[in-house]
């Protein structure tokens, strides 16, 4: 009886520990990797404070906030296969996205990036929504001049970087909300993901009228479609750590939940589970986890779907334990992509969403292949 | 129900009938272990369920028998509480609404066909599910009931098994790691939704024994079954026929051969072997299916 668990534990554990330090490894990595490659290694102790500025306020946040996304989405994506008993189920399932984007595509437009929206031309149509856009857009200068006013141009900034992350996180969970609305609950898995393809359309639909009638946003909203890391700073580590402390332990309590819906919907109500409740405090960790990974780093394909299927085939065992380590996986596989990304372009800034789709889009290929045999 | 009064009378006569448990009236024990009266379900405006009554006591294995369609499964899910019904559903003379889920899911087991996406769970890891009703809501540690867990997959064959992912066994070897499953809860009561999906004539065989020995402890199993011979092996038969019970009884009642082959459309005959199915283990009949004459 014990040697069973002694084994389990060991294999689980092992992964663990190896997935654990290779992340370490990646993010001290990170920060001796520049934009003159690796030269920097030997300053890592150096006590010139340009050096060390760069070190600690520029590649630390990157590197560690690369870690936390790709944890984020891994933890994420396990839960998604979990609950939606698919094993090609992703954290962006819900819509939450097409949400996030949409959101950053109104923060951009309400000039929280005055910089990328230089000239734009004023009140030039009468059409009903872009006529609310333009007022949207009134409103947001208005708001910014205010804080110009009485905030330091430090502050303001910081203010407005919270707001493009806070505004992708509302319409994360806006788009998560009228998916579940819209499938009419939780209980319904098929409704529940048409929902997410349906929402994800629409909101899709608003964020290209925004940028039909706003081209100049498209380059800013470029960066965040494909997903980087490069503008992570020390408030955003600071936030996602907490979100994923805060969404593991939530999902490791109700981990259970997701072994028993693997025998099936009325498997799992008839070993006691009330599946209401439940499923709809994991779909809010779920979708916690993906809007704060998205608002910090963009929209970071295939981390979500490859930690939680990498992990599965790796060990088999229960949630509890691949919960956790596809955690630890997807932070691996970010962090590591992130360094892949600047090693392969030193000089020009590889938005990291490339590499992770490349990657992830192969895997998947192979995953296919695999199965059609 | 089209229960011959006569022919009944007369088995309790010749003492073929002794204990009987066909009426209600006459149940050996004062409590049956689930019972239902008044049970309507109906699933996307179709009435699948038309007000069953239905009483079965303790300790007793009763086979479910009928034609695609008839109810059956929507019976077995209706009575471990899965499907919003009408009427009144008791476990061990409670309501069911008034059990709480967990306390429930200790006392009655159900295992059916259900969508199941397993593959990369050990068998081991899924087993032990069974014994999930006894964990703590809040509890940290995952359930390691490990001595009742080993028990049933020793009972199933399965216990060399346990490192394997579902996903690479055959289909009767998965289906021995669900028995397991709900065997290990070690509830009063199991409902079992066709339970040798797969399984070999041996291991039906076996099948037979595992149910005889849970009835022999006391529990009450409820099984549907579309091989009518090893149906013929519980102690009481359920027929139904489109929502409604068509016949119930023990199963060497000669009334209830009659009515299984009329509900079966005449395609299958039971033959009485002739040996005494009380004294017996075996099962003494043997249905034979009639393909259409020329």
């Amino acid at each position: 009886m014990k040697l069973i668990l002694r084994s389990k534990h060991l294999e689980v554990s092992g992964l663990r520990a190896v997935l654990m330090s290779l992340g370490v490894l990646c993010i001290v990595l990170g920060l001796a990797m520049g934009t003159q490659g690796w030269s920097c290694c030997e300053d890592l102790g150096s006590r010139n404070p340009m050096i060390h500025e760069i070190i600690w306020q520029l590649r630390l946040p990157r590197s560690l906030g690369a870690w936390l996304s790709g944890a984020l989405l891994g933890l994420a994506g396990m839960l998604a296969q979990g609950l939606f008993r698919n094993p090609l189920a992703d954290p962006f399932l819900l819509g939450s996205a097409s949400g996030a984007s949409l959101g950053v595509s109104v923060a951009l437009m309400m000039g929280l990036m005055m910089q990328s929206v230089g000239a734009m031309d004023w009140g030039t149509s009468s059409h009903g929504f872009y006529m609310l856009l333009d007022a949207l857009v009134a409103m947001g200068h208005g708001l910014i001049a205010i804080f110009r006013a009485f905030l330091s141009d430090e502050s303001s900034a910081w203010v407005m970087s919270f707001g493009v992350a806070a505004l992708a996180f509302l319409g994360a969970m806006l788009a998560v909300l009228l998916t579940l609305t819209l499938a009419r609950g939780v209980l319904h898995t098929q409704r529940l993901l048409l929902s997410g393809v349906v929402v994800g359309v629409i909101l899709g639909a608003l964020n290209n009228l925004i940028l039909q009638r706003y081209p100049s946003l498209l380059g800013a909203l470029q960066n965040f479609m494909l997903g980087s890391v490069s503008n992570v700073d020390e408030t955003g580590c600071w936030l996602m750590a907490l979100v994923l402390i805060v969404c593991f332990a939530v999902a490791r309590l109700y981990s259970t939940l997701l072994d028993g819906l693997s025998l099936g919907e009325q498997t799992a109500k008839s070993l006691g589970f009330q599946l209401g409740p439940q499923r709809w405090v994991l779909i809010a960790v779920l979708s916690l986890a993906t809007a704060t990974s998205v608002a910090q780093t963009g929209l970071i394909a295939f981390v979500g779907l490859a930690a939680p299927h990498l992990v599965r085939q790796l060990v088999k065992t229960h949630y509890k334990a691949w919960l956790e380590l596809s955690m630890w996986m997807g932070g691996l596989l970010l962090v590591s992509s992130d360094l892949l990304a600047r090693w392969l372009s030193r000089s020009q800034e590889l938005p990291i969403g490339i590499i992770t789709a490349l990657l992830g889009g192969l895997y998947l290929l192979r995953l296919l292949a695999k199965n059609n045999r | 129900m089209p229960v011959d009064a006569q022919a009944l009378n007369s088995a309790f006569e010749d003492g073929s009938l002794s204990r009987s448990e066909n009426l209600e009236t006459h149940d050996p024990s004062p409590i049956p272990a689930i019972a239902c009266k008044g049970l309507q379900v109906e699933l996307s405006d179709d009435l699948v369920l038309k007000n069953i009554n239905l009483s079965i006591p303790k300790g007793t294995w009763l086979s479910v028998v009928g034609p695609n369609g008839a109810g059956k499964s929507t019976l077995l899910k209706a009575l471990a509480g899965l499907l919003s019904h009408q009427g009144e559903i008791e476990l061990t003379g409670q309501s069911l609404q008034t059990w709480g889920p967990k306390l429930k899911a200790q006392r009655l087991t159900w295992m059916g066909q259900d969508g199941i996406f397993v593959d990369d769970l050990r068998a081991l890891d899924v087993v032990r599910l069974g014994r999930l009703p006894y964990q703590k809501t809040w509890s940290l540690s995952h359930v390691e009931d490990d001595l009742e867990v080993q028990q049933a997959m020793e009972l199933t064959h399965t216990w060399t098994l346990k490192y394997r992912a579902m996903g690479t066994l055959s289909a009767g070897q998965a289906q021995r790691v669900l028995l397991a499953r709900a065997f290990c809860t070690q509830s009063e009561v199991l409902l079992l939704d066709e339970p040798v999906v797969a399984l070999d004539p041996p291991f039906q065989a076996l099948f037979i024994n595992w149910m005889r020995a849970l009835v022999a402890k006391g529990v009450t199993v409820v099984t549907v079954l579309h091989d009518l011979n090893l149906a013929l092996s519980a102690q009481r038969m359920l027929i139904m026929n489109q929502g409604e019970i068509a016949f119930l009884g023990e199963t060497h009642l000669a009334e209830l051969h009659r009515s299984m082959e009329s509900v079966f459309s005449g395609r299958i005959q039971v033959v009485d072997l002739g040996v005494n199915a009380v004294e017996r283990i075996e099962p003494s009949y043997q249905v034979l299916l009639k393909p259409p004459t020329r």
